[in-house]
């Protein structure tokens, strides 16, 4: 029963060599980029901690989730009501949130195992939730309705109560996303990770083989429901003034499977690549064309999506795989064919 | 009693609008399997051309129809050989993904022409009032849309299924391999259709235009509405668009009227999840959604 899952390959090791890599090299802009330019990285960091954490179930797994935004709601507006009704501290409520988000997305998963819904139908029902769920929020005083809800926050709290500076945030935001990056790496190499790669490849062939579908299932769920509420927590915080029609809405889901689809599904760095890409490239055409043409920085970033998808189908990790077997040409595989 | 019938005819007329606009999305999706997400932005698109022929030539949408229409049947033909034809081999997930990205292309530069707010077209009609009752009237502009909805619905019935046209169509919905040995030219049949289908768009864009207001962000919600009309109907099935279109239309106007409030706004939602957690392939058809 409890055969141990291969651990600590070489192949992680290098992950995480690159994680650290990559943490440290990133943690450094805050000298460089001020102001706005900071504030664009902090968002693209947020948005690919975002990505990562549907990375897990949709990628993965598999399993097309169009209800995260429900978590995304629940992570914005729950610590911010809680805050503004009850005084609730910030920390408490990101892990309420987490906490509910995990809880409605193994939900989530036992009505599609309940009921056995094919792929599609699991994809359009759960975005039909996120459109009741925007519906309720839209109406319910409490989360602040169609209105918002105005962050506020004791200043000079510091840590302990949620205020950070600019730099502050950015530092949590990339914090975010390495612990994301740790999640996802540990996952794919787990059992977990291996029994949602089998129900991505094929459920009732998981399911033949003896895989528990339905607790794959809700365990990968929970898992990136609980992600995507922290990290959504974060972006409010950060944002100061929770939009339901931004936080609630499916907008953001959409990108969030964007970048996944678009840096390449499943994998470790994909999402990461693609946020990093597009993220910046929209903004900074949004900064350069703002006052003049409004709206034609995301034309830009529509382009760039199109034309990435169009040379590089299965993702910027598998192009980016092809073009360097192609540039480096491996001198140790030809000689072990002979 | 008045108040149900009246409900109930509001429902129909939007309903049907609604089943238009699914079945051009079901037409692209039986030829080609795509879920088009930028379809919603096709129809905004249309509507925005009937705006700029209203306020730059004086043309009407009636009439605009017959420029709109053709206009858009070559826009199909450019969007197949551009963007879906170069993918046919890859992951479908990939080219559901490049539509998203055109709904972005499409909405801004609509925003950026037209700017944000939100716009009507006028037309001389538009303040004519049918009068089924004493108490109740219809817009004349909402019948039309409703009626040019079910003829125009009734005729692709007809061509798809009782044409060559449509049988090469259906063939290659079922295995387009097959379709090919049979002699069928697969990449032509395809052009054709997405021709077809995105001259039902233009129709539908013309049409609808004097019945609501429009902005240039709505693209989305009318692909949603559209996707879920598809699926509540069952994936390929014509009648089920149908129908489909007929009970989220119905749905929305009974849920407005008789439970008012949220619930009223999230009664087509709910009437959807809990058909497809029953009925995963939809009203009419099986479970063979894979």
């Amino acid at each position: 029963m409890s055969a141990p899952a291969p651990r600590f390959t070489a192949a992680t090791r290098t992950a995480l060599v690159q994680i650290a890599v990559f943490a440290v090299l990133v943690a450094f802009l805050p000298f460089v980029l001020r102001g706005y330019h900071l504030s664009i990285a902090t968002t693209t960091l947020l948005l690919a901690g975002l990505a990562l954490s549907w990375n897990v179930i949709g990628g993965i797994g598999g399993q097309f989730s169009l209800g995260h935004s429900l978590f995304i709601a629940a992570g914005a507006l729950l610590p911010a009501a809680f805050g503004i009704h009850h005084g609730l501290n910030p920390w408490a409520g990101l892990a309420i949130a987490a906490a509910l988000s995990a809880v409605l997305g193994a939900v989530i998963a036992w009505i599609s195992f309940r009921f056995d819904l094919p792929k599609l139908t699991f994809a359009l029902i759960t975005l039909a939730l996120a459109e009741i769920g925007l519906i309720l929020v839209l109406n319910i005083r409490y989360l602040g309705a169609a209105d918002g809800l105005v962050i506020r926050r004791d200043s000079g709290s510091g840590i302990a109560g949620f205020d950070f500076s600019a730099r502050g945030s950015y530092w949590l935001a990339l914090a975010g996303v390495v612990a994301g990056l740790v999640i996802v790496l540990w996952v794919l190499h787990s059992r977990l990770g291996y029994y949602l790669r089998a129900v991505h490849i094929d459920d009732r062939m998981a399911q033949a083989t003896g895989i528990d579908t339905l607790r794959t299932k809700a365990a990968g769920m929970a898992l990136s429901a609980a992600m995507t509420s922290v990290f959504a927590t974060m972006y409010a915080q950060y944002m100061i003034y929770v939009d339901p029609h931004a936080f609630a809405s499916p907008l953001l889901v959409i990108q969030m499977v964007l970048f996944c689809s678009i840096g390449g599904l499943g994998t470790l760095w994909g999402p990461v690549l693609a946020t990093a890409i597009l993220v910046p490239v929209g903004e900074i055409a949004r900064g350069m064309l703002g006052g003049t043409a409004s709206g034609m920085h995301f034309v830009i970033y529509g382009v760039l999506i199109v034309i990435i998808i169009l040379f590089m189908p299965d993702g910027l990790a598998g192009g980016l795989a092809r073009l360097r077997a192609r540039l480096v040409r491996p001198p140790r595989g030809t000689v072990s064919e002979r | 009693m008045a108040l149900l019938f009246e409900t109930l005819v509001q429902g129909l007329l939007i309903g049907s609008g609604y089943a238009l606009i699914a079945i051009g999305m079901a037409v692209v999706y039986n030829v080609s399997g795509i879920l088009n997400f930028a379809h919603g932005d096709f129809i905004t698109l249309g509507m925005y051309a009937c705006l700029a022929l209203l306020l730059g030539f004086g043309v009407g949408p009636y009439i605009g129809l017959f420029l709109v229409t053709p206009a858009f049947a070559i826009l199909g033909i450019l969007f197949y050989l551009g963007l879906i034809r170069p993918l046919q081999d890859t992951n479908m997930l990939m080219v559901v993904q490049i539509t998203l990205g055109l709904t972005f292309i499409i909405q801004n530069l609509i925003l950026y022409a037209f700017g944000s707010i939100e716009q009507v077209v006028q037309t001389p009609i538009s303040a004519v009032l049918l009068h089924l009752t004493d108490r109740f009237a219809l817009r004349l502009t909402g019948v039309i849309a409703g009626g040019v909805s079910l003829g125009l619905i009734l005729g692709l019935y007809v061509l798809i299924q009782r044409s060559d046209f449509g049988r090469a169509i259906r063939a290659i919905h079922q295995n387009p391999r097959g379709a090919a040995v049979c002699g069928i030219d697969v990449a032509r049949v395809r052009a054709a259709t997405f021709a077809l289908a995105f001259a039902v768009m233009g129709v539908a864009s013309c049409i609808l235009a004097p019945t609501q207001p429009f902005v240039p962000g709505g693209g989305l919600m009318i692909s949603v509405t559209a996707i879920l009309v598809l699926i509540l109907g069952g994936l390929g099935s014509f009648h089920g668009t149908l129908l489909g279109g007929l009970v989220v239309g119905l749905s929305q106007t009974v849920g407005t009227v008789y439970l008012g409030g949220t619930l009223g706004l999230a009664l087509p939602y709910i009437i959807f999840v809990l058909v497809l957690l029953f009925r995963p392939g939809g009203l009419v058809g099986g479970r063979s959604l894979a």
